[in-house]
């Protein structure tokens, strides 16, 4: 049986939205092991994003527990949460957040700036990651210089550079035309064979969710549905 | 060493901001130029108050305001990017130090822009008037401003970032790394 790489105990969140309090999260109990690829669905505003927020660290829960390879990251100080971002955790967004006056290499290296690592090392690693995306003729280009497609390749790149535990994709696929949204999820399940890292994707998309997901998660209103 | 490179990367950052650090370098570039001249004239009249004394306390007043004002942009059109860098991991710390130098690379490279020109206008004075006149060079004439005043402008000038630092800092803290992934 694999090890337990995400848990999440009874979470529960609240979002206040002028005046009125939305309940985002509600009693949301979820396991992923290590080296799955799993999909979050469910229809526009179900509480997909809160959940990754919740999952990945980047949000705290009102209540209940969230363990992130074993450690439980639900009230972690602010440093620490840096930390395991930096050591475990890769995310993709939605609109790939590349910093438009950088290169494709320089964007993928950036995560490695702060690092003791020395400038070669990560130069190296970079090469690396854009060589597993297949854009390494593309490295010197500028985000505007590349289609939607490379930009996601580049997103991803930036996101295996420090070889994460668990991958989170925010609804990756959404500004990509199919088959780029298609060859995107293909190279996320590669990633997960090659490496056996863990693959937590937030998409709107049914067909993208069944197609990839090998174990699909469906939300509505807050609350967890289904898990097959 | 990873300090090192993020300095390194501020200035990198900064430089290919192109329009908006080229028009903050020649507002400090003028700024330095013009408080370095009344200070050089302030400090022959032993601070007392007057015109070039009253002048050089307005240009680095202006200049303080310009580097709130600097920050405030930058970290502002850098919204997304701080966030997005939190997000993969970076400290708050380490976001202080790529925007704080961002910030002192307006500084610094307006500081070699005004020694280079001070140099240009020495070589130019001194050219023209060994043309006309054969006796030594009338140094009063030919060096507009002593280097240490330039010197010591630029030193405030640094100390007056701080402000700017301060404001950086302050806004730094309140980008949450969430809004990383709000949709645009």
């Amino acid at each position: 049986m694999p090890d337990i790489m995400l848990k999440a105990e009874n979470v529960n969140k609240d979002h206040k939205r002028a005046g009125e309090i939305i309940r985002a999260l509600i009693n949301v109990n979820l396991e992923v092991y290590a080296g799955e690829v799993v999909s979050i669905q469910g229809p526009t505003a179900c509480g997909k994003t809160t959940l990754l927020n919740v999952l990945s660290g980047l949000d705290t829960p009102d209540d209940g527990k969230v363990f992130l390879d074993g450690e439980n990251i639900s009230r972690a100080s602010e440093t620490r949460l840096s930390a395991i971002r930096s050591q475990k955790v890769g995310f993709v967004f939605q609109d790939f957040n590349l910093i438009d006056t950088l290169t494709a290499i320089e964007n993928v290296e950036a995560l490695l700036w702060p690092t003791p690592l020395h400038s070669k090392d990560i130069e190296k690693r970079a090469l690396a990651a854009l060589r597993d995306v297949n854009l390494l003729d593309r490295k010197d280009h500028t985000p505007r210089q590349l289609s939607g497609g490379e930009k996601s390749r580049v997103a991803v790149a930036r996101a295996i550079i420090h070889q994460p535990r668990v991958l989170f994709a925010d609804e990756p696929t959404g500004n990509l035309d199919p088959d780029s949204g298609n060859a995107l999820m293909d190279l996320l399940v590669k990633l997960n064979k090659d490496y056996k890292t863990t693959v937590v994707v937030v998409t709107h998309d049914e067909k993208i969710a069944n197609k990839y997901g090998k174990k699909r998660v469906r939300m509505e209103r807050g609350a967890i549905v289904s898990t097959t | 060493m990873s300090l090192f490179r993020l300095i390194n990367k501020s200035f990198l950052l900064a430089l290919r901001s192109r329009r908006r650090f080229w028009m903050f370098t020649l507002a400090y570039a003028l700024l330095l130029g013009f408080s370095s001249v009344f200070m050089d004239r302030a400090i022959a009249v032993n601070f007392a108050l007057g015109v070039d004394t009253t002048m050089a306390i307005i240009a680095i007043t202006v200049s303080a305001l310009i580097s709130m004002l600097y920050a405030n942009i930058i970290v502002t059109y850098r919204k997304m990017e701080i966030a997005t860098l939190k997000c993969i991991g970076w400290k708050n710390d380490h976001i202080r130090i790529l925007i704080s130098g961002e910030i002192m690379a307006v500084t610094l490279l307006a500081f070699f822009f005004v020694v280079e020109a001070f140099f240009h206008y020495t070589a130019i004075s001194a050219y023209a008037l060994s043309a006309d006149i054969s006796n030594p060079p009338f140094t009063d004439a030919i060096v507009l401003v002593q280097f240490w005043p330039i010197a010591a402008t630029f030193g405030i000038m640094l100390g007056v970032q701080i402000a700017g630092i301060l404001i950086a800092n302050d806004k730094i803290l309140k980008i949450r790394p969430i809004q990383a992934l709000q949709k645009m």
